[in-house]
Formats: C-alpha cells, structure tokens, sequence
C-alpha cells in the first residue's frame, strides 16, 4: 500500500515538474560547469558571479575561427572586452583525435602561436559543456549578464564567410551585446544562427 | 623601387593562406554553369543552373545549412539590363553528425536561376559568369571558389544544348507549390506543428515520409526527430523547437520532404510551405495547470481513501 501512495505521489509530482534538463536557454540563469584550464587550473562560472562572461567555442583547424584569429580580430575582440572588466572564456569542445584537438604537448605551442588574450582556455575534449550550452559551430558566442543571465546566443557577426574581406563592414553582435550590458541598455539581437563548422564532437 | 614591388605583393601574402585552402576545396569538387539550350530570344525569360559534383565524403550546403556549414553565395556578372533572379534549391537531405545536423547534398546538385535579358539585343550572345564561394566539408571543412563563364547565342530559332536531360531532371527536382493540401502552421508549447489537410477523398493510410527543411535558421531544433501523426483526416507534423529558446519567425518558410502524393510507391516530392504561424488556442500553461491539478486531486484521494482505511481497520480492532 505504501508503495502504491509513493508511487502516486511521485506520478504527480512529475506531472507538476517543469523539464529537468537544465540546457542553456536565453534569458534564463547561465547553467554552471567547471573545466579545466590550459594551465590546468579548475575554472567555474561561479569564480565570476557578478562578472560579464564571454563563452567562445574555438577550433583553430577551422576556416571560419581563422578568419578570426588570422586578421587579429579574435584576440582584439578578446583584449578590448578583458580591459572592461569581462571575463572571456574560449572552449575547445573537439573530442580526442578530432580536427582543433591538441595533445597536452602539443596545446602549449599551438596557445603560443595563436596570441588569445582570453581569460582562459578551457578544455571540454568530452563535449559535456558543449553539449549543456547546445554549441554548434566554431565559433559560437553566449554572452552572460551580471546576473548570471545567458543574453546573447549566436554568431559572432552578421557575415557568414570565411573571407577576411567581410570582416570590414561586419555589425559585430558580442561588440553590441557588451556595450548593451555596460551601458544598462537592452541588447537588440539577443539570438542569431551561429555560422561556422561544426564542433568536432 | 624594391621597396614598392614589397608593398605590392602584401596582399598576396596576407591571403596565402586562405588561397591554399580554397585550392584544397576545390580539387574535391566539380562546379559547373549549364543551360538546357544554346539559344535565347531577346525579351524572353530563360533558366540556367550551377551543377555541383562533391568527391564522395564531401558535401555541401543549403540555404539554411542547418546547425553548421554555409550556403553557397552566387556574384553574378551580366550585360546591363539583364536581370538575375534569387537562387532556387532542390529539397537537401540531413548529413548527421550527432548531435548535430547540417542540410546540405552529398550527392551532385543543380541550383537553378530566371535570368531576364533585356528587350532589345544588339549583341549576337548573351555572356553570364558567376563567382561562386561555398564551403565544403567531409569531418573537416575547407572553402571552395569557382569562376564560371557561359556564353549564349541570341537567335529566333531554338537550339538544345548537350546538357538538356541534365538540366530538366534537376528542374523537376525543385520544390512545388500544393495548391490542392491546406498547409497552416500552429504555435503549440514547446514545438510548432505543421497542420496539412488533404484534398476530399485522399487516403493517409500509407503515408511513409514527412520532413520539413525550415528556410530560416535557428528557431528549429534541426537534429531531433520530427514525430508525425494522422488526426481527424490531418497529417500533424510537429517540429521541435531549438533548446536556446529563439522565438519561431512569423511566417513559417521551407521545403516539405514527402511521399503523400505517391503513396505507397516510393516517390517522394518536394512541397514549398510558406504560411504564417498561427497562436495556440489551448494554452498549454493552462494545460500543464489543469494536468497538475488532477495529479495533486488524485494524489489527495488516496490519502483520504488510506485514511479511511487505517480508520476502519482500527475500527475493526475495536469490535475484535
């Protein structure tokens, strides 16, 4: 009998739950993870409550983040948002073996040439984080308020190419999602289709 | 003066390396420009086609390459007065990559185009090129360029080109309009469900496929199953919603992948959909309330009914 009331109880307290599946969504709180670091350090989105966040999905075998890293846009971008106080965090989600993977040896040299100025490089080899904040491109942007709000999803701008040339006349959406959130205004495009290839899980 | 001819090759320096990555791109691919006939008339609306061949393993993308890729962009060059209209894509298939999925042809592929030259022509041939950029992938993925020319003879009399059967079976790959199914679709909580009514007397007995491709990206989750129900004499086709929570576009555009109108045969047609997304009349909140509240009644019940019980047991002790 007991077992039959446990039962019940549990049917409508499923009945009554929202879904269980904490996924990123925007304008919901920022779901937590800790990675490890190149520098093998333990990083938690928790170390930066309060704090701007920028999370990057990278793969430098990419066309796409080279068009980024080749002209000095990525790491301007980076230097620039660091300067105000935001907290840049790059991931690499590539499973062992795949395109933009690098072995422990190999990650110091590769970080070396590269020149991020990210806060830091964050190892998700497992795609666990990935996978919890949906990335799918490289490069794929979300932006994280004060609050711990995910604001913005998406492109990093509004040209899908690989082309260097596009960079020039590109509207950048992590340069107006940070400059909504320093000033206290809305940000406009709180969602846009990232561009890119697809991460290497 | 060396210092100048220095300056000058900086650009070709700077873009080394994107060009060696195109060269890559290409040597797995054949691009070409074809048209169904060698000759066009003055004032008269014609059709050509850029034909795609990837190597196999390598594919391509669609005008929404889904959640990663890149469509193809097409930069036309035509004498003056002759108009190019917007590209036309075949139906693309799912190249999974779980848990991702992209839209795209691994097979060979036409995009079609109505090109409208002017009324008058003073030249003898008409010359079209086209620069087109596009990505192609395998596991990795490498950029590709291609520069075509094609030059057609302005006459009264009609000429076929060799490329003719080519050209026409890719036309008839191009998605079409269903004039004689109602196709709405309708915001439910977490998808939206495409609604199709068939035209009387249709059976949906042993209808097999039904898959929609969204033109515009992002609001749908491209790699969950699309589920599909018959209803009330209605095919119901929900399309899951992407777990970022961008909201649906206002008008729902893309291309429908089915065998409704060849049932049972095994031929499956390409169907243009564009309607606008209607709101739900059954509030789902009031919904997940209302199932709520049955649990909670539910759940309550028993608990009196155990109560009771208990009680008459005691009871029954008493008397004992």
């Amino acid at each position: 009998m007991k077992t039959t009331v446990l039962v019940l109880l549990l049917l409508g307290s499923l009945v009554l739950a929202e879904e269980t599946v904490t996924k990123a969504r925007i304008g919901e709180a920022a779901p937590n993870f800790a990675l490890v670091d190149s520098e093998g350090k333990t990083i938690s989105l928790t170390d930066y409550s309060e704090k701007i966040i920028v999370l990057e999905w990278v793969n430098f075998g990419c066309p796409f983040v080279r068009k980024f890293y080749d002209s000095g846009t990525m790491q301007t971008l980076q230097k620039k948002a660091v300067k105000k106080d935001v907290v840049w965090l790059t991931i690499n989600s590539s499973a062992t073996g795949k395109q933009g993977y690098y072995s422990p040896e190999e990650l110091p040299a590769q970080l070396e040439k590269e020149k991020g100025n990210y806060t830091a490089y964050l190892l998700d080899s497992d795609g666990q984080v990935g996978r919890l904040y949906g990335a799918k491109t490289t490069p794929h942007i979300y932006v994280i308020d004060q609050n711990s709000i995910l604001v913005y999803a998406g492109a990093i701008d509004d040209q899908p190419s690989t082309k260097k040339e596009t960079l020039e006349n590109a509207t950048n959406y992590v340069t107006h999602a940070l400059d909504a959130l320093l000033k206290g205004t809305e940000i406009e495009t709180p969602s846009t289709q990232p561009y890119g290839c697809s991460v290497k899980y | 003066m060396t210092f100048f001819r220095f300056l000058f090759l900086i650009p070709f320096l700077l873009f080394a390396g994107v060009r060696a990555e195109i060269a890559e791109g290409n040597r797995h691919v054949a691009v070409e420009l074809i048209a169904p006939q060698q000759t066009i008339r003055a004032g008269e609306s014609f059709t050509i086609g850029v034909f795609f061949k990837p190597d196999p393993g390598w594919h391509l993308y669609w005008m929404n390459p889904g959640d990663s890729g890149l469509a193809p962009r097409f930069d036309w060059s035509a004498p003056e007065g002759t108009q190019i209209g917007s590209p036309h894509y075949p139906a693309p298939s799912r190249i999974d990559t779980p848990p991702l999925t992209s839209y795209g042809y691994s097979d060979s592929v036409m995009v079609v185009f109505t090109v409208e030259p002017p009324e008058t022509m003073r030249q003898s041939t008409l010359k079209l090129g086209v620069q087109v950029d596009y990505l192609l992938c395998s596991d990795v993925c490498v950029p590709a360029e291609a520069e075509l020319v094609l030059e057609l003879i302005v006459a009264d009399e009609s000429q076929l080109s060799p490329d003719f059967y080519r050209f026409e079976h890719w036309l008839s790959r191009l998605p079409q309009s269903q004039s004689d199914w109602r196709i709405r679709a309708v915001t439910r909580e977490s998808h939206v469900q495409l609604v199709l009514e068939p035209p009387p007397g249709e059976s949906l007995s042993s209808i097999a496929k039904l898959e929609f491709f969204p033109e515009q990206g992002g609001w749908m989750d491209h790699s969950a199953r699309q589920f599909w129900q018959v209803s009330r004499d209605r095919l119901l086709l929900d399309l899951p919603l992407n777990s970022l929570g961008q909201p649906a576009p206002e008008r729902i555009r893309g291309v429908l992948v089915t065998d409704a109108e060849w049932q049972g045969q095994g031929f499956e047609s390409a169907w243009v959909v564009d309607t606008a997304l209607e709101g739900d009349r059954s509030s789902g909140t009031s919904l997940r309330i209302l199932g709520g509240l049955v649990g909670v009644g539910i759940v309550l019940l028993i608990v009196v009914r155990l109560l009771r019980f208990h009680q008459n047991r005691k009871k029954d002790r008493e008397i004992d």
